[in-house]
This record gives structure tokens, sequence and C-alpha cells, in this order.
């Protein structure tokens, strides 16, 4: 696949702080990429550097294998949806998407055609006299990503394009964008700090912590294999737990944790002896063993108390009390018949059960704690 | 569960309980109206007397009315001098205000843009012409135009005026701009506009209400303003000065009749003006 985006190096600082610290990033034609972070990890102001809104300090910026590094915007291929839309709030809704291409200096019959077409792809036509203040925050959304693509970009980016919006609308737009996005081919890079969204929509995702990359990959790679415990944290809920390795032999490392074991798969690493380590449990996949039923020979056993019990509509999540400094989280599905009987109440000692290929094992032991898992 | 509207409507009603009612007659109410009547009558009666004895046919200013008669609009309008004055009042205050946008817009411009050193400095020292009395700023600039050895004309008039009331046009189009998303200019940036397009299209629209609104009070200001004009002018006369002139030799109901128009004219630019600074397009945006 080529390369449409290329970003060699980039390092911008403001006064006092380095937004983004030598970041270097490959875009592929017509791939969703998502760049995902807190605020104030340099997400956006890479997304800026692509756009041309600012200049970087150090490296350079590929378009289409041209450098665009010091070009300002007009002269870039790329449009960009900005946060909160950015409409322009003297013109009409028709103005506004006009505009890109009356700078462009396009003929008024084709121009008028072209509006009336992508008027029509937003589903607002009746909307083309009305001023920005008059349309809802989705209508806005919409206008403004007319107002970006009848430019016909090689590149759409996308400030954190869902912001403005409810959770309910949130939701229907992420698949309304990615659907958008399948049907025009186009490149999209989308900057979030919302994980869902990052997981929903992406091909690839990018995840940024302090001005640096911490992980490139699908959602799925970041999710099962996350690099570091931040990229584990931050996507998807995990137990983070600190264990201490007892015994490494062949592909598996044994790890003490409370009055329990845990066995992992070592997966090509090999922590000291007597060593503390990080654990990452997703809570999706520790299952409750009930009423005596089993599990395979290979997988960790705990054995633990249900401290708290916290509703989620289709799931419950349990904390469970093993023994340890912090309790492990785990999720009971409730969308089967059986699931709901077998809801264990709290208090109740149970058996868990986890695969030891379903655990990611970290070397370093950071501060990244449990509290947001629930 | 009190909704919102109950809660505003029951606020509404208590209060005015605690007031009595006499024979169905709200007392709240009555007092009220006459204070507000009281207010009106001392901001306004004045000019109403003015406005009435400039259709009234007797020469002196006392009642009871004599005769209605358009004879003082005749008489004023057919006033060389007069008129001489109120067209130099018109000159002088066009020009004025086309300095004050002139150096007001770009000023406001850096002001809200650039950081540069003595920014501060630049921002407090252009607001302090109009917190001057106009008595400093004309005896000051008549020093210096007399020093520098400049003649005296409508020209020094017009810098004097310019000099006080730019500060009007730098406070309003800053604070317009301080309230301006920048993001619609990166838009407009994206969307292929080189910076010039960007400012006329894009930011001049979204200011031009305060570009109006200020330079409609810089002209009133400079239409009626005595203190500056009279240190400065040579022999040219403005209209406040001429109508001063000649109220000190005692009133005329001529006058009045100046008066009257010229008030027709400034609720006329008042009306606008208001109506012009009021639009809602610009909303605020929280800045990054």
């Amino acid at each position: 696949m080529v390369n449409i985006v290329e970003i060699h190096n980039l390092t911008k600082t403001f006064p006092g702080v380095v937004a983004v610290d030598n970041v270097s990033l490959e875009i592929r034609e017509g791939e969703l990429m998502t760049m995902l972070g807190p605020s104030g990890c340099g997400k956006t102001t890479t997304l800026r550097m692509i756009g041309g809104f600012e200049f970087p300090d150090t490296g350079r910026v590929i378009l289409e294998g041209e450098d665009v590094t010091r070009l300002p915007p007009y002269k870039r291929r790329v449009n960009m949806m900005f946060q909160d839309f950015a409409l322009f709030p003297h013109l009409t809704v028709e103005k506004n998407i006009a505009y890109g291409m009356r700078v462009a200096g396009m003929a008024k019959a084709e121009l008028v055609r072209e509006v009336a077409r992508m008027l029509e792809m937003i589903e607002l036509p009746d909307k083309a006299k009305n001023l920005p203040s008059e349309l809802s925050n989705g209508q806005k959304q919409r206008v403004a990503l007319a107002r970006a693509l009848i430019r016909r970009p090689r590149v759409l980016l996308l400030d954190e394009p869902m912001s403005a919006l409810d959770a309910k609308l949130r939701e229907t737009m992420q698949v309304e964008l990615k659907h958008l996005h399948e049907k025009l081919g186009l490149t999209f890079v989308l900057v979030t700090h919302d994980q869902t969204e990052a997981l929903v929509m992406s091909d690839r995702v990018v995840v940024m912590d302090e001005g640096r990359i911490a992980q490139v990959g699908t959602p799925i790679e970041l999710y099962d294999n996350p690099a570091t415990p931040y990229v584990a944290n931050f996507l998807g809920t995990s137990n983070m737990v600190v264990a201490k390795v007892t015994e490494v032999s062949g592909e598996t490392i044994v790890t003490e944790y409370g009055s329990g074991t845990i066995r992992v798969a070592a997966q090509g690493k090999r922590p000291a002896v007597g060593s503390e380590v990080m654990l990452c449990i997703r809570p999706e996949k520790v299952r409750v063993l009930l009423n005596g039923q089993d599990s395979p020979e290979s997988f960790n056993r705990l054995d633990g108390v249900i401290a708290e019990q916290f509703f989620h509509g289709a799931s419950v999540h349990l904390a469970l009390d093993v023994g340890a400094a912090t309790s492990i989280v785990i999720q009971h599905q409730l969308d089967t018949a059986e699931g709901q009987a077998a809801l264990p109440p709290a208090g109740q000692r149970v058996s868990l059960s986890i695969d030891p290929a379903s655990i990611t094992l970290f070397e370093e032991v950071t501060a990244y704690g449990a509290e947001d898992r629930v | 569960m009190t909704t919102y509207e109950e809660v505003r409507v029951r606020e509404r009603v208590e209060p005015r309980q605690m007031f009595l009612k006499l024979g169905g007659w709200d007392v709240s109410t009555a007092t009220l109206t006459v204070a507000a009547a009281c207010v009106l009558a001392f901001l306004y009666l004045p000019i109403v007397t003015l406005m009435v004895f400039s259709f009234n046919a007797n020469p002196i200013t006392r009642l009871p009315l004599t005769e209605w008669t358009f004879f003082w609009y005749e008489k004023a309008f057919g006033n060389e001098i007069l008129l001489t004055a109120l067209g130099n009042s018109l000159i002088v205050a066009s020009c004025a205000v086309t300095i004050c946008l002139c150096i007001g817009i770009p000023t406001a411009l850096a002001l809200d843009r650039y950081d540069f050193p003595g920014k501060t400095a630049l921002r407090r020292l252009v607001i302090l012409p109009i917190t001057l009395p106009g008595l400093i700023t004309g005896v000051s600039m008549l020093t210096f135009f007399k020093m520098t050895g400049v003649q005296l004309s409508l020209a020094t008039v017009i810098i004097g005026h310019g000099t006080a009331l730019t500060a009007i046009v730098v406070t309003n189009v800053f604070a317009r701009l301080q309230r301006f998303d920048r993001r619609i200019e990166e838009a407009s940036a994206d969307l292929g506009a080189k910076p010039l397009r960007t400012f006329w299209h894009i930011t001049l629209p979204n200011i031009r209400s305060a570009i109006i609104g200020s330079s409609l009070i810089a002209f009133t200001l400079s239409f009626d303003e005595i203190p500056v004009t009279y240190f400065l002018t040579g022999r040219d006369n403005t209209l406040p000065m001429y109508i001063w002139s000649t109220i000190r030799r005692g009133m005329t109901p001529e006058i009045n009749a100046i008066g009257t128009v010229i008030i027709g004219v400034s609720i006329v630019l008042l009306l606008s003006s208001v109506f012009i600074m009021s639009d809602s397009g610009v909303r605020k945006r929280p800045r990054k």
C-alpha cells in the first residue's frame, strides 16, 4: 500500500512544553487512521502540522511524495474538519459549502450543481439558506464535512469530530463517518481522546503519550497486545495488577498474586525470578466458575470473594477480593438466561478461570492504577 | 417535580403580593411609572422644548406658544455662515472617522494577534486620549502645532479629533476580535483562501458591525466636539462653535431649528448603530 502521508521526526515545542517529540508516522492511502491520547499528548498538534496550521521545529511532512513541511494550509491538498466545526457564521449553509470551490474559481453553474450534490449527500437540502446558528450540532457537523469534502482533498483531517455531539448522536455519527469513509475511499486522519471511538472506527490507531507515539496498530492488535501498560490502560478497561515472578520455565512465567498464582504466556519476555511485573488482565477474559464448572487444565484458577457489583446493562462488573492489594474486576455477561441465573451475590466465594495467553505481562511496573476500570 | 418554568412563574408572582393594592391600583406599578416618567422628563424635556420652540413663531423662547411655523427652518437653511459651519463639521467628522479607522483597525488587529514588545503599553496608550479631557488634548496639540509651525486649519482640527477618537475604534474592534473565533480563519485558509481573501471575506464581515458602530459613535462625538476644535481651528468654524458663538449673543429659534434637524439625524444614526452593533452573528468560542 502507498503511503499518502509520511511524517519524519516531527518535533514541535511551544513555550515551556514539548508538544510533539520526534514523531514519525506513515499513513497509508485510503485508511482511516486515528490518533488517540489524552489531552496534551500532541495528537492535535501533529494533525495541525499535517494541515499546515503549525510548522514543526524540526522534521518533515511528506504529502504524496512532496515535502509540504513549510507550505501554508491553502497550498496543501488536505482539508480539515475542525473541532466545533468553525463554520462561517455570516454565511448560509450553501455558501459555507461553496466557499472552498469559489476560492478555487469553479464556474458558477458547476458550483451550484456541486453544492446541491453535497447537500444531498449530507441530507440537508432544505437547510441550504439557513445560517449555521440555526442548525443543531449534528447538522453543523455534516455541513463542516461537506465543506471540507467539496474540495476533493487527498486526505481529510478530523479534529475531535464527535466532541460537540451528545452521546447518542456520537454513536450514530461514528457509524455514518465510517460508512462515508468506505464509500469515498479517502484517507481519513482522525484525532480523538475517546478510545471507544478509536476502536470502533479505525483501520489503524496511533496511541500517543506526552508527545511521543506509544504504539501503532490495528484496534485488535492494540487491544490484545498492548506494548506498554499505558496503552493497555488507555484502550478498553483492564486490571493492571502488580505480581511477583516466582518461576520462569520455557514458555510460561509463573507469578504470585495475593494468595494465588497466575501463569502467563512468556511471549519472549524473560523477567528475573523475584522481580515485580505488571499484568494486564481484561475483565471479559476472566470467567467465573459456578457450581463446580470446570476449565482447561492449562488455565489459571483463582479463588476470591465478590466484594462489589456494578451493573452495566448487558453485563455486570464484579470486583473480586483475591487477597491481594487490588481487587480484580471481571465482566459477567447478563445477555443469556444462564448468565442472569448464575449471577453470584456479593459476598459469595467463587473460583475464576483465566487463559494464560490472554494475559499481557509488562516487565516495567508503572503507576497506572486500577481506579477507572469499573 | 417542579419545572424551571413553574419556579419562574412563582418567583414572578410572589414578590408582588407583598405590595398593597389600593382600590384595584397596584401601588408598585404606579410608583414605577411615576419614577420612570420623572427620569425620562429629566432626560428629554429640554430636547422636546427645543424641538417645540423651533416651530414657534415668536422669536423669544417663552410660553405661551403663539403660531406654528417653518420660518426658522427656512432661515437656518438660508444662513450661509451656518451652512458653511455645518459643511465644515461634516468634513471634519468624516475625515476624523477615516483617520480613526485607518489607525484603529490595524492597531486592534495587531493588539489581538501579535506579540510584540510594549504591547501592553501600546494598549493603554491608545486608549488614553479618550480619557483625557478635551481641554488637555486641545492645549497640548495647539502647543505642538505652534512649536512645529503648522498653520491652524480644519486639517489640524481633523488631526485633533482623529487622535482623540481613535481609541473608540480600537477598543470596539479589539473587543470584537477577542470574541472572534480564529478557527474560522484557519478554516478559510484550509479551504484554499490566501490571507488577503480570508481577511476580506471572513474576518471583515465578522467585525464589520464593530467597525460601523464605532465609526458612528466617533462621527457623532466629532460632530459636536467643542474643546479640541476651539483650540485647533483656524478661521473655519464648525457647527457647534457657530451655535455657541451665536447663542452668546442671544438665543434664536434658528438654532432650535438646526438643533432639531441634528437631533433627528442623530436618532437615526444612533438607532442604526445600535441595530448594527447588536447583531449576534459572531459568538465566542473557547480558544485553545
